[in-house]
């Protein structure tokens, strides 16, 4: 009964806690959402008033572009291959670091750095370690002899794509392995005992203590990743803009270009549009599990 | 099974160590260029150590630039945008993984939607809003903004945790006589540690590191964050590698430094907390 | 929570407050490019410089990097708040006027400084309205290797039998540099374009531009030369796509190249590093039989239309363009004096200022028109395109030709 008492109010509570942050947000970004929406609709002058209304006018235009549709696949190729690396490899960073060993500490401060530098600033320092004639990459693969003719990486299509995405990649790891950690570090250890006493290999342990247990925070640590990922533009914008042709571009740096170096911001609107279609649709998707699972 | 744990090590030192040195090679290529001096530094082929260790590189970029007021604006910056960001999460992330009430998965949604237009699609708009609140070339523009793009995850993320942590807890404050506030503050928030100190370290290094906000609001010299600052040594013509070098070596410091201190908060929030006694 | 959201409200207020309280002073807000050599202290020392003169104006000078310029002006101009003045790369003036941002700017100077400017620079003139002062102005010319090459060419025919004799790729040592990675300017095509007697667009007798003329003899020309160079005879750095400017100039600076087209702030940067070899100047090449041609980079200042203090900005553009300011301001930045006061100053009389003044008269400049970073785009990609082989030169050149005119609407 006293537990009635308590709860009783609860959703007064709720929204009571909910206000400070949603007015926050929609003080912030509901006019600048609305008016992204908006423009992709009308045409849209130089200085990105609205003028008149367009219908899908924006959107058709950028339909006609073939390479627009290379660039939408491009995008979703780029996002599954870096989230998928940079979950995979977080794991295994978390599963690690969650191991007691002698330097520990060192190993999870030194892990952060890749992360603690702005990603314009690593893409800048990648560039510098790509570059083939002062660059310290290919240098040591040379001479490590692990590859003896490295590719200029980024010449060519193939391997500057390659060499963004390892970026992207590498700037997203320590956040995932950081995230995953925390989680397995709330996994009570009582579990991991009762399933060893059920004569539990390493793999069942993980299989079907850890990851179970995990799996919230998996959802939500990938589900924002793809968010990120996809509307990474540092990366691509500093290494290769793009290029060679438009072989790197993916849809947050076509935007940025159609936006600030065309001020074709109607077009812009319309891919940002676009971009928000496909990422909401991969959150219904991804967020049904979470909620169904979850107790929410 | 002590056995078993210390063999274990076998495989778990190599790899860390492997996976930490390419982590960590550019990291290492950072520190190589910033101490050559510029002959060197165009050497081809290339070499790891200098021949000549140049320290002057570090102390002629603390010369030239106002570097101090530089890593000043960034820590203003980034803690306003930490404390900001839990003033307004941790209530959020209470009532989503506490309380029942039917909005929920509308409101959460709603949030989430924010991170699906990148900073660079509203970049102008907000420019608009913050000219309107008249906080142009105000670092106060930065922590607000910084704000609203870290709220979503910091709020998804850290009402994860809260869920995961037994509610009977916090129900034995209560009928011990606390307010709500006292089992959230007393109870909950030390349980939840490790993903409070991860929210943490995740807002405070997106504020740090933030980039396009801070070159569209703040106009004079001495307001630029760090990140900005960088950009000095980027020049239309020619990038002077070994000062952008050792400036990015100066802008981690202060970030790994705060993340010694705060790592201990992430195995011990557990291990200490209340879920044991 | 409540207390909090006060407490941020509180702040707000009193920053908005402060704001207000600081604007007694007649405001001027200059957009200023950071370029490579100018120092943090050369603004600052204009501004207090300025602000001691005109104690009633207050000088706001926004230092911006330059890569980051015309994002910024962008920001600024779409979201209401445009700066007084803004430096700005000349080819940005017409989507400015296309906005309908811009004022013209010779009402606002004073007759002295208007008649002190090298009209050959002033390229801000649209239509015979000026609406910008060049800030810096320079043509771009060949650097090459005088300890290895000692007979200079003059035309790129002569470049690419010296090329073929000084090239040691063994060895690291590659005759021509090549840059063909994205960037915001074509110059590299720009050279071999003007110098076999072309330009991007065909210019109407009421000095308008008709159709894309890339496709054109001269335009094919020029880039199947350039193919011939990386492809063929293989005579420049390997993986050209790879290349930004910068990047090439370090290559050069480095010993690494035996012929680089260029700017003169390489000059300047051979100087500062130290260059260990020889290395020399020439005017740009030339194909055989076509006149000596190359393309004049400027940029320049320009006021807004939303400007409310116009006359200020106007004092400001006196003092800035005052000898004693511009002559620091060019010897840091590294570039000929765009006024003629500054002419026949001592700084300004080594060869590389010589030679860009030389070629001042043949040399072209961007197209301006408000499309241009468009086209400017699809011609490069379709270069590079033809640079991996994924297209020949005339088939490059007429797919950009087409797509520009299908923009353009001809």
């Amino acid at each position: 009964m006293t537990k009635g008492k308590f709860w009783r109010t609860e959703s007064t509570v709720a929204y009571l806690f909910m206000i400070p942050a949603s007015v926050f947000l929609l003080m912030f970004m509901f006019y600048p959402i609305v008016y992204v929406i908006l423009m992709s609709f009308f045409r849209v002058n130089k200085l990105g008033d609205l003028v008149s209304f367009f219908g899908w006018g924006n959107f058709r235009f950028m339909f006609d572009k073939p390479e627009f549709w290379q660039v939408v696949v491009r995008s979703c190729v780029w996002t599954a291959i870096a989230v998928a690396v940079k979950t995979a490899f977080g794991l295994v960073i978390a599963l690690l670091l969650n191991v007691e060993f002698v330097g520990k500490r060192l190993a999870r401060t030194l892990l952060i750095i890749p992360w603690a530098s702005s990603v314009p600033i690593s893409a800048m320092i990648w560039q510098w370690t790509y570059n083939s004639d002062f660059g310290l990459l290919n240098h040591t693969l040379r001479s490590l002899g692990v590859w003896r003719n490295p590719p200029i990486w980024l010449a060519e299509p193939r391997s500057a794509f390659m060499a963004n995405l390892w970026v992207d990649i590498w700037c997203g790891i320590p956040f995932m392995a950081l995230v995953f950690l925390a989680g397995l570090q709330a996994i009570p250890q009582e579990l991991y005992e009762a399933a060893e006493v059920d004569g539990a290999t390493p793999w069942s342990k993980f299989r079907f203590v850890t990851l179970p247990l995990l799996s919230g925070v998996l959802t939500v640590a990938t589900l924002l990743s793809t968010l990120w990922t996809f509307n990474d533009f540092n990366v691509i914008y500093v290494l290769t803009a793009g290029g060679p042709g438009t072989s790197t571009d993916i849809l947050i740096t076509y935007i940025y270009k159609y936006a600030f170096q065309y001020l074709r911001f109607g077009p812009a609107a319309a891919m940002a549009v676009i971009t928000f279609g496909i990422l909401l649709i991969v959150s219904i998707v991804y967020a049904r599990s979470y909620f169904r699972e979850g107790a929410l | 099974m002590k056995e078993r744990e210390r063999k274990s090590l076998y495989f778990v030192y190599p790899l860390t160590v492997f996976i930490l040195l390419i982590l960590l090679f550019p990291f290492f290529v950072m520190v190589s260029t910033a101490l050559k001096p510029v002959s060197e530094v165009y050497a081809n082929p290339p070499h790891w150590i200098p021949r000549e260790w140049r320290w002057a590189n570090f102390s002629d970029i603390w010369g030239k630039y106002p570097l101090g007021a530089y890593f000043k604006n960034s820590f203003i910056i980034s803690l306003g945008t930490t404390f900001l960001n839990m003033v307004l999460c941790i209530p959020a992330a209470y009532a989503v993984a506490r309380l029942r009430f039917r909005a929920k998965s509308f409101i959460m949604y709603l949030f989430l939607v924010v991170q699906m237009f990148s900073p660079i699609i509203v970049v102008i708009s907000l420019f608009k809003i913050v000219a309107l609140l008249g906080l142009l070339d105000t670092l106060l523009s930065l922590v607000l903004t910084n704000s609203v793009f870290t709220l979503t995850f910091a709020i998804w993320l850290l009402s994860g945790y809260f869920r995961g942590i037994p509610k009977e807890i916090e129900e034995a404050a209560l009928i011990d006589g606390c307010s709500r506030l006292q089992s959230v503050v007393r109870v909950l928030l030390p349980v939840a540690m490790p993903g409070v100190v991860t929210t943490v370290i995740y807002t405070f290094i997106s504020a740090w590191n933030e980039f396009m906000f801070a070159l569209t609001f703040i106009t004079s010299m001495d307001k630029r964050p760090l990140t900005l600052g960088l950009y000095n040594f980027i020049g239309r013509w020619t990038v002077q590698w070994q000062y952008l070098m050792a400036a990015a070596i100066l802008a981690l410091i202060p970030v790994v430094i705060l993340f010694m201190f705060i790592e201990r908060e992430l195995v011990q929030g557990l291990a200490g907390g209340a879920v044991k006694g | 929570m409540r207390k909090q959201l006060v407490w941020i409200l509180v702040v707000v207020f009193l920053l908005g407050i402060g704001g207000g309280v600081s604007a007694q002073r007649k405001q001027v807000s200059v957009l200023w490019a950071e370029y490579d050599g100018l120092t943090p202290d050369y603004a600052s020392n204009l501004e207090a410089a300025f602000e001691k003169e005109y104690s009633d104006i207050d000088l706001n000078i926004i230092s911006t990097p330059w890569d980051k310029m015309h994002d910024r002006l962008i920001a600024f101009v779409a979201g209401k708040q445009p700066p007084d003045l803004s430096v700005i790369g000349t080819r940005w003036l017409l989507e400015l006027i296309d906005m309908g941002v811009v004022e013209p700017i010779e009402q606002w100077i004073s007759k002295d400084l208007f008649n002190n400017i090298d009209p050959a620079l002033m390229e801000g003139k649209i239509k015979g309205v000026l609406y910008g002062l060049p800030v810096a102005a320079g043509t771009r010319l060949m650097y090459y290797r005088s300890d290895i090459i000692d007979k200079v060419p003059e035309t790129f025919e002569e470049m690419l039998q010296v090329a073929q004799k000084i090239n040691k790729p063994d060895e690291k040592f590659y005759a021509v540099g090549m840059s063909g990675k994205k960037y915001v300017e074509l110059t590299e095509y720009a050279y071999y374009l003007f110098g076999n007697g072309g330009y991007f667009f065909e210019i109407l007798p009421d000095g308008s531009y008709g159709k894309c003329t890339v496709n054109d003899e001269a335009g094919v020309g020029a880039l199947t030369f350039m193919n011939d160079l990386v492809n063929t005879y293989k005579v420049t750095q390997p993986g050209v796509t790879a290349y930004r400017r910068d990047e090439l100039q370090d290559l050069f600076i480095a010993g690494n190249l035996g012929i680089f087209l260029s700017g003169g702030f390489t000059a300047t940067l051979l100087e500062q590093r130290g260059a260990t070899f020889e290395w020399s100047v020439a005017p740009m090449p030339h194909f055989e039989g076509k006149p000596q041609s190359t393309i004049i980079i400027t940029d320049s200042i320009v006021m807004f239309k939303d400007s409310q203090a116009k006359e200020e900005a106007g004092k400001f553009l006196d003092f800035f363009y005052s000898d004693p300011w511009r002559l620091e301001f060019d010897k840091l930045v590294g570039f000929p004096p765009v006024t003629k006061s500054l002419a026949n100053d001592p700084a300004f009389q080594k060869p590389v200022y010589q030679v860009m003044i030389q070629q001042i008269p043949g040399a072209k400049g961007w197209p301006l028109m408000p499309e241009w970073p468009e086209c400017n785009d699809i011609i490069w990609d379709n270069i590079v395109a033809t640079f991996l082989g994924e297209k020949t030169p005339q088939k490059a050149m007429d797919d950009a030709a087409q797509e520009i005119d299908s923009i353009r609407g001809m």
